[in-house]
């Protein structure tokens, strides 16, 4: 008896091995972080200041040249993201034999691309009430702990319509606190989901590391920095960046 | 459900989204014959679901474990374990 559970713990073990295909979403992210540092460039002085961008909690700037492509710029990688390691996973089950299901994967991303959308109607809406501008230290502590309940309300199966409520409005008071890691919180939403789904202790080990580079990278960039400068600016993606690839270079070196 | 290899079937499955036939033989160390066998008899019970398709030319079944198939392999697992802890504890 003791045998059978032995070999059952090992097939769900080599299972588990088998299906992982991580590396690819973190590589993906991570170099896209990278590859958007250009757009960083600050405007000085600036010429153009775009009043309303509905972009701006997903990482966008108003200071930089380009606020309006910084702004697409997210999304663009978000969807395509998103689409691209649905695909892989996709077509790393069918090399393999053994396939992991990406539709939570691809439910969170969809939550981190779509609450940008409340986070702006929250911009709007409270200073028009009492409560008025949210201080970003309450505003991130409230977003986090809604995101835990949603975490929490997904692992125990609760009823759907609750699981996302709690995941939108969590998201949406995060990015609206930390706007400029906006699309960062997308995709460690997205990773979090991943890393459940895979069950791999290495994923979740990068997923925390990531999420502690992103607490340092929104506490200690140097956002306000005078004169501003692409690196000065597009510092803040820089080590959620470097987490990312570094996860995805551990991830393909132990296969 | 108490056969080895049926277990293995769904132990196997319930770790993903589906699995191919030819990874479950090989981790299974089965023969066609006997898998095929092993698996119609798990989907006439209703513990798993079975989608045949193809991956270009070369034509793939595809294994996925249903809701009724987890809840048994569960119960299944949590008898096994509870009669390791009983047989450890009656020779202790």
């Amino acid at each position: 008896m003791t045998d059978l559970l032995g070999d059952l713990a090992e097939l769900r073990r080599r299972a588990r091995e088998d299906r992982h295909a991580y590396p690819f979403p973190l590589l993906f992210f991570g170099i896209a972080s990278f590859l958007a540092i250009p757009l960083y460039a600050p405007s000085n002085p600036v010429v153009r200041q775009v009043e309303w961008n509905p972009l701006s909690v997903l990482g966008a700037h108003t200071e930089v040249r380009h606020p309006l492509l910084l702004g697409l710029y997210w999304p663009v990688v978000l969807l395509v993201g998103a689409l691209a390691t649905a695909w892989w996973y996709h077509r790393r089950g069918a090399r393999v034999g053994i396939e992991t299901s990406t539709r939570g994967y691809l439910g969170a991303l969809a939550i981190g691309l779509g609450s940008p959308l409340v986070s702006m109607g929250l911009i709007w809406l409270l200073p028009r009430t009492a409560i008025g501008f949210w201080g970003q230290g309450p505003a991130t502590g409230i977003g986090a702990i809604v995101i835990a309940a949603a975490t929490v309300l997904w692992r125990w199966r609760a009823p759907r319509v609750l699981t996302l409520t709690a995941a939108v409005l969590g998201t949406a008071v995060l990015q609206y606190a930390q706007s400029a890691i906006g699309q960062f919180i997308a995709i460690g939403l997205g990773l979090v989901v991943l890393a459940a789904v895979e069950r791999s202790t290495r994923f979740t080990t990068i997923t925390a590391a990531y999420l502690v580079a992103l607490c340092l990278s929104a506490a200690f960039t140097p956002l306000t920095l005078t004169p501003a400068t692409a690196w000065s600016l597009g510092s803040v993606v820089m080590l959620p960046g470097f987490a990312l690839v570094v996860g995805g270079l551990v991830g393909l070196r132990r296969g | 459900m108490h056969q080895r290899h049926r277990l293995g079937i769904l132990t196997v499955a319930a770790e993903a989204k589906r699995v191919e036939f030819g990874y479950l033989r090989s981790t299974l160390e089965l023969t066609a014959g006997n898998l095929s066998r092993h698996i119609a008899v798990l989907e006439q019970a209703g513990l798993v679901a079975v989608e045949k398709g193809y991956d270009g030319k070369r034509p793939r079944t595809w294994v996925s474990v249903t809701e009724p198939g987890r809840a048994a392999l569960a119960v299944e697992m949590k008898a096994l374990r509870a009669l390791v802890e009983r047989h450890v504890a009656s020779e202790a």
